[in-house]
């Protein structure tokens, strides 16, 4: 090898050498990048979910935790809060039709998806779900009646109608358990709490312990309710669910006459650690 | 099966259509929120369509299977709009335009009174008023995947349990007599309680206080000496409505079948009825024909010098007469051999759950059942009674111009000589409303 060949190759080693310390360099970043996008499920993608932890669980995306400053927008409901909250796809499923003139399955439910956050000692839900139709009743019409107040506030309108709701159930007993609760509103030896949103009622914190057993607990729980585009947005504020506790979703559709057990319904979950 | 039973009889040859019940109820029960259209107790005219619209063709009730039978659940057109008038500006701003409702109703709860039906240029009509029915065995407490609906063990009242209730309405569609109200502002639905604050305290249902045709009865079905027994179990006077809804109500109508027709002139009321039997037969049953040949006799009885505890007891001058009530303290067991009777007058299975089939089909009622056997007379339910819908019959005999215009297929019927009245605008516009997934041909 001549000197200048020796040069020549000096510098093309020089060269390469540089390269090779800047892939080096850059090496670890991009197998941190990597393993962050194989590790978030893709928000929207039908059906994947982190791997269960154990076999014939079907657990919510990671819970992420978020400071003390977003709660109030989280709570709103704000887009740009959950934007980049990891969403997942539930499973739901018509209830059979209970009486003659219920309508029947026809097969399909609505796209609903779940983002939880944890803000301090608060789980944050956010379900949103299709609905074509926004099913609240019109409100009554009144007339002023100078010089004298009318017997009655306000006239009835959806004698008729069955407004939207959601319902997030958990057991009462939370955390990781062996057996998951009756999926039927909970039994006797395992009741349930029920985290309940109605168009017109607003939100509900009841209570059961088996089917038809639903009553109100007199405590308030704390969310909000949006329109999107294309259907709900509502966010509940939950407190004491703690990593693996059992959560199902369950969704109504007013225009269809839901209502009761007449409803799309998910399996349990479990809250993500 | 309850204990006792609170029933109430009333006279419809008697009822004058003043609605005083109405309001009585009205002021003293449902004049809160939510409960702006609703009327536990109305009086309205038949032949007619009734409060709400159409009711007694909406289904509902239990089939022959004890099946719960479906029916539609009424929307607020159904009930009527809830109207409301501008006083202030006659009374007070003195423009002096007149009075009027707001909006021009379609439909209101009465809005065809005094209508009836036509036979052969006389009109005939009679009112009909209509109370929870507080059956014996109710659609609606079936009906109910709550269990929210209950039948009191010490007087069989049927309520609903506020509490529990959550407005499903199950229970609207379930009874046949549509005598459940959904409150939207409450999310409950409620219903005639019989006013039961009162009878615990000796006073009468408000509905019968204020009547002043004296046209009610009240007492315990199983007591002996209440004028309601009398009327329905020992001289069997007094019919339910609809008794193939099997649901057995409690609330007995003494048929109307006077006065008679013009020119009547010594004929029986059975050859020259003045209303149509076969719409009374839809009506109160097939025993109605007995019942009003009965009421002739002592009629003919009481008017040839004789005496007719019948016509006393309906006469009905006297509170005493007319009710009697018993504190808690005296309902003690109902003496022997009532139950078997109340039994044998109203053959009815026993409850299922959730509309699941009887084992067995209902009993037939016994052939004799009282003094001579008129059976003979009974004529058996026309086709087409056991699903809801009145019999062709029926819908012949009493013409469009109680009827909204409405046909089977939706076209005059023969003969109605129909020329249209205020009903015919709605008439077309029925026919031409949205429709509705079960909608009904109710007339």
């Amino acid at each position: 090898m001549t000197g200048s060949e020796k040069s020549r190759g000096s510098r093309a080693l020089a060269r390469g050498g540089a390269w090779r310390d800047l892939v080096l360099a850059g090496l670890p970043m991009v197998l941190i990048c990597a393993a962050t996008i194989a590790s978030v499920p893709l928000a929207g993608a039908a059906g994947e979910s982190p791997a269960p932890a154990e076999p014939g669980v079907l657990p919510l995306s990671s819970v992420e935790h978020r400071p003390s400053e977003a709660a109030q927008s989280l709570r709103a409901g704000d887009a740009k809060a959950w934007e980049e909250v990891p969403e997942t796809v539930l499973k739901l499923n018509r209830t059979p039709p209970l009486y003659d003139g219920d309508p029947m399955d026809r097969g399909t439910s609505p796209p609903t998806r779940v983002a939880v956050v944890r803000v301090d000692s608060s789980l944050l839900l956010r379900i949103q779900w299709e609905d074509d139709s926004d099913d609240a009743i019109p409100p009554p019409r009144r007339l002023p009646d100078v010089g004298a107040d009318g017997i009655y506030k306000q006239h009835s309108r959806g004698l008729d109608q069955f407004t939207d709701a959601v319902c997030v159930m958990v057991p009462r007993e939370r955390g990781p358990r062996q057996q998951y609760p009756p999926l039927m509103m909970g039994g006797r030896e395992d009741p349930v709490d029920l985290f309940y949103w109605h168009q017109e009622r607003g939100f509900q914190w009841l209570g059961a312990h088996g089917r038809a057993s639903t009553a109100s607990t007199g405590h308030e729980v704390e969310g909000s309710a949006r329109r999107w585009e294309r259907g709900w947005s509502v966010v509940f504020e939950l407190t004491g669910v703690a990593p693996r506790t059992p959560i199902s979703f369950a969704v109504w559709n007013g225009s269809e006459q839901q209502r009761d057990g007449l409803k799309y319904y998910s399996p349990w979950y479990e809250v993500g650690r | 099966m309850s204990r006792h039973q609170y029933a109430m009889v009333m006279d419809l040859n008697k009822c004058i259509g003043c609605q005083t019940c109405t309001l009585a109820c009205k002021k003293q029960w449902t004049d809160g929120d939510g409960m702006d259209y609703m009327y536990w107790n109305n009086v309205e005219t038949h032949p007619g369509i009734g409060y709400p619209r159409g009711w007694h063709t909406l289904g509902g009730g239990f089939d022959e299977k004890r099946k719960l039978r479906p029916s539609k659940l009424p929307d607020k057109a159904d009930y009527g709009e809830t109207l409301e008038y501008d006083y202030g500006q006659r009374l007070f701003q003195g423009k002096g335009k007149p009075v009027m409702p707001h909006t021009d109703p379609s439909y209101t709860p009465n809005w065809d009174e005094d209508v009836g039906g036509w036979d052969q240029d006389n009109p005939y009509f009679f009112y009909l008023p209509r109370i929870c029915n507080h059956c014996t065995h109710p659609a609606c407490l079936e009906a109910c995947p709550r269990k929210a609906i209950y039948k009191r063990e010490e007087d069989g009242i049927v309520l609903i349990d506020q509490e529990r209730c959550r407005g499903y309405r199950y229970c609207v569609k379930a009874c046949p007599y549509k005598k459940i109200y959904y409150n939207e502002v409450l999310g409950r639905s409620e219903k005639c309680i019989f006013c039961y604050p009162r009878l615990e305290k000796g006073r009468v249902n408000a509905c019968a206080s204020q009547c002043p045709g004296r046209i009610r009865f009240v007492g315990l079905l199983d007591d002996p000496q209440s004028p309601v027994h009398k009327l329905v179990l020992e001289h069997e006077v007094a019919l339910g409505l609809f008794p193939e809804k099997g649901t057995s109500p409690n609330v007995y109508y003494v048929p109307p079948f006077q006065p008679p027709k013009a020119g009547h002139a010594g004929r029986s009321i059975l050859e020259d009825p003045r209303l149509p039997l076969d719409y009374l037969k839809y009506l109160l049953g097939p025993r109605v024909v007995d019942v009003i040949e009965r009421l002739e006799e002592e009629l003919s009885l009481a008017q040839s010098g004789g005496r007719s505890e019948v016509l006393q007891l309906l006469i009905g001058r006297d509170e005493n007469v007319r009710y009697r009530l018993a504190s808690r303290d005296e309902m003690g067991e109902a003496p022997a051999g009532v139950e078997q009777q109340i039994e044998a007058h109203e053959p009815g299975p026993d409850l299922t759950l959730m509309g699941s089939a009887h084992a067995s089909p209902p009993s037939p009622p016994p052939e004799a059942r009282r003094k001579g056997d008129h059976s003979s007379r009974v004529s058996p339910p026309e086709k087409g009674a056991s699903d809801g819908r009145p019999p062709e019959s029926v819908r012949q005999a009493f013409g469009l111009a109680a009827l909204g215009g409405l046909a089977v297929d939706g076209e005059p019927a023969p003969g109605s000589g129909c020329d249209g009245c205020s009903l015919a605008p709605d008439c077309a516009s029925r026919s031409d409303s949205v429709p509705r997934e079960d909608d009904h041909d109710w007339f």
